[in-house]
């Protein structure tokens, strides 16, 4: 082993010119020798020498005589251990701390990456949520206009789920509810168009902007005309509240966000004709529907309908829904009954009283026209 | 590898660096430290050694550009001044390396490199930017202060501001500490208002060059006198 290796570093010593000079370092069987460019040579034996780390690296290792008049000196990364190997063990402790230096600077190295790394992926998502955030907070600022856009692309997008009902009678009925509690919408520019399908579904939806669709399976199991009228206070009120719109910018990506802060809405729309398309506009969370049970009650209230008909259709519901498997669409996505008949219940309780008159519908003639025209 | 024939004349407050190139050689300089030169040498300007080379280089307050001027037809001299008024150290590199402060390097010769070293945080918040720049290899190095440049032969502790430290060698244990012997609660106010703080302590064996002047202190005594734009 011994003389195998060679290794750059320097010297320190008086006779040296300058003090200083850099050598070939070889580890013989008694001691370290340098030889210096000059040709000049220089020895500390093992026992006689004294062992430093440092330098501007922190792992230079120094080996000085006793007198400190010669200092040989390398930075050869092979050097410490070569040395440990050759001059035993004593040296090995202080030889471990550049071993140690070089992890430790290699373990930093790379921890300051992963943190670099794991704040330029934090700043990455949390500027996405931001903007989704501030696009969704900006809600307030979009024109209802957007909302229009919106509900007609998902409309065009969407084939209704059976024919359209047409029969004046049917359609009438269903307008003069709607127009009942139209100019009691807080949120003005709605246009309220309504849609009669002929469907078994116990179900009806009303799409952002305005735009109404009654299943007759609804008007068939409803027990009169203030339920359906509850049911529809319930769904306008998610086209008032912005639901729809709401849903789209969940689900919208980054671009269709800046899009929104820039006042652009044709991405909006175009992925609300997408949505349309499954049906998931419609689907809203159940803090929404809760939202529009609360706003439904309070706009019956105010057109001086009794809210209480919205519970009474929930428990009618929750009595028969054993035999009507179809109301299970419209449940789906729905908070339980007991829990949406108490939120009803609760809401009623806090309103000032109010003297609440009938719908000027003809029930009895609506139901017999429904049995007419053949509706399912 | 033989050195450069070189002059340092002007010594030591506007120190200026002559090169007699001979047909082949190169020269490496810091851009617009170029004063004159004859027509025989070319110059290129270039991110020498690629670009991590180069940021470490802007880490370090110094340029990303390197300017090689190579004596292509024939012989020549050229001349180098540094941008501060101050002197020019000239350091043979022997396989060694040596550090340089912020924007100390002027020229160097084949042989060398150049990279950035982290100087630690503390020294990082001094002020003076303590990221170093490290020159390893054979070859010529030039280095300029502001002011004149003392050479300090350090064989046990030495203590220097941040902000009069040129170079040191690599047989140098360096650390940015408080200056010594102030207590914690003076420390900040030695800091803010003492001008004194953050020092660089240096240990073992090797060389350290300071400066006479400080360019800081300088600005700050200008600072007062500076035309300011009025309404009037």
């Amino acid at each position: 082993m011994y003389g195998a290796e060679e290794f750059a570093g320097g010297v320190f010593h008086q006779s040296i010119e300058g003090g200083r000079a850099t050598a070939t370092i070889e580890l013989t069987a008694s001691g370290v020798k340098a030889v210096t460019s000059t040709g000049q040579t220089f020895e500390i034996r093992y026992q006689d020498c004294a062992l430093d780390v440092g330098g501007a690296s922190g792992r230079m290792v120094f080996l000085r005589t006793m007198d400190r008049r010669l200092t040989i000196f390398c930075e050869d990364r092979r050097f410490p251990k070569a040395l440990e190997m050759d001059a035993g063990p004593e040296f090995a402790e202080q030889l471990a701390t550049v071993q140690k230096s070089r992890w430790r600077e290699g373990f930093q190295w790379r921890m300051w990456l992963a943190v670099g790394t794991a704040v330029c992926l934090l700043c990455l998502v949390g500027g996405y949520y931001a903007l989704l955030w501030t696009a969704k907070s900006s809600i307030g600022a979009i024109p209802v206009s957007a909302d229009i856009q919106i509900g007609k692309a998902a409309f065009d997008a969407r084939t209704l789920e059976g024919p359209q009902v047409t029969d004046r009678v049917v359609v009438d009925a269903v307008k003069a509810m709607v127009a009942r509690l139209e100019p009691h919408a807080e949120l003005k520019g709605l246009t309220f168009d309504v849609y009669v399908v002929n469907s078994s579904d116990i179900n009806a939806y009303c799409l952002p902007g305005g735009k109404i669709v009654v299943f007759t399976g609804l008007l068939k199991t409803a027990q009169s005309a203030e339920q359906v009228t509850g049911v529809l206070s319930h769904e306008m009120s998610h086209a008032i509240k912005r639901h729809g719109l709401r849903h789209v910018m969940e689900s919208m990506g980054i671009v269709v966000a800046v899009e929104l802060l820039v006042g652009d809405v044709g991405g909006l729309v175009s992925l609300a004709a997408d949505l349309g398309k499954s049906a998931a506009l419609t689907s809203y969370s159940r803090d929404a529907e809760t939202e529009a049970d609360v706003t439904g009650v309070k706009m019956l209230h105010a057109a001086a309908i009794d809210p209480l008909e919205l519970a009474g259709f929930f428990e009618l519901l929750k009595q028969q829904q054993p035999e009507f498997t179809a109301a299970i669409q419209w449940l789906s996505t729905h908070p339980q009954h007991d829990e949406r008949i108490a939120t009803v219940r609760g809401e009623v309780a806090k309103l000032p009283p109010q003297e609440y008159r009938g719908m000027e519908i003809d029930w009895e003639k609506l139901q017999q026209r429904l049995q007419e025209i053949g509706a399912e | 590898m033989s050195g450069l024939d070189f002059e340092i004349s002007q010594r030591p407050d506007f120190a200026l660096v002559s090169v007699q190139m001979q047909p082949g050689q190169v020269v490496y300089s810091e851009p617009a430290a170029m004063a004159s030169m004859t027509p025989s040498l070319t110059m290129k300007a270039g991110l020498k050694g690629g670009w991590k080379k180069a940021l470490g280089r802007v880490f370090a307050g110094e340029s990303m550009i390197v300017n090689t001027f190579t004596a292509e037809n024939g012989p020549g001299e050229i001349t180098f001044a540094p941008g501060t008024p101050g002197d020019v150290m000239h350091y043979r590199l022997d396989g060694n390396s040596i550090y340089l402060q912020r924007g100390a390097f002027l020229i160097h010769s084949e042989g060398i490199e150049l990279s950035a070293k982290w100087g630690g945080a503390k020294g990082f918040f001094s002020g003076n930017g303590l990221v170093l720049l490290k020159a390893e290899g054979t070859g010529d190095l030039f280095f300029n202060s502001y002011g004149a440049i003392l050479e300090v032969d350090v064989t046990d502790d030495y203590v220097v501001d941040t902000g009069y430290i040129v170079a040191f060698e690599d047989t140098l244990d360096y650390k940015v500490v408080v200056l010594p012997g102030s207590r914690p609660s003076k420390t900040i106010k030695n800091f803010l208002f003492g001008g004194e703080g953050l020092v660089c302590r240096f240990s073992g064996q090797g060389k350290v060059w300071i400066q006479t002047r400080y360019v800081h202190p300088l600005l700050a005594w200008v600072y007062p006198f500076r035309p300011t734009k009025s309404n009037d």
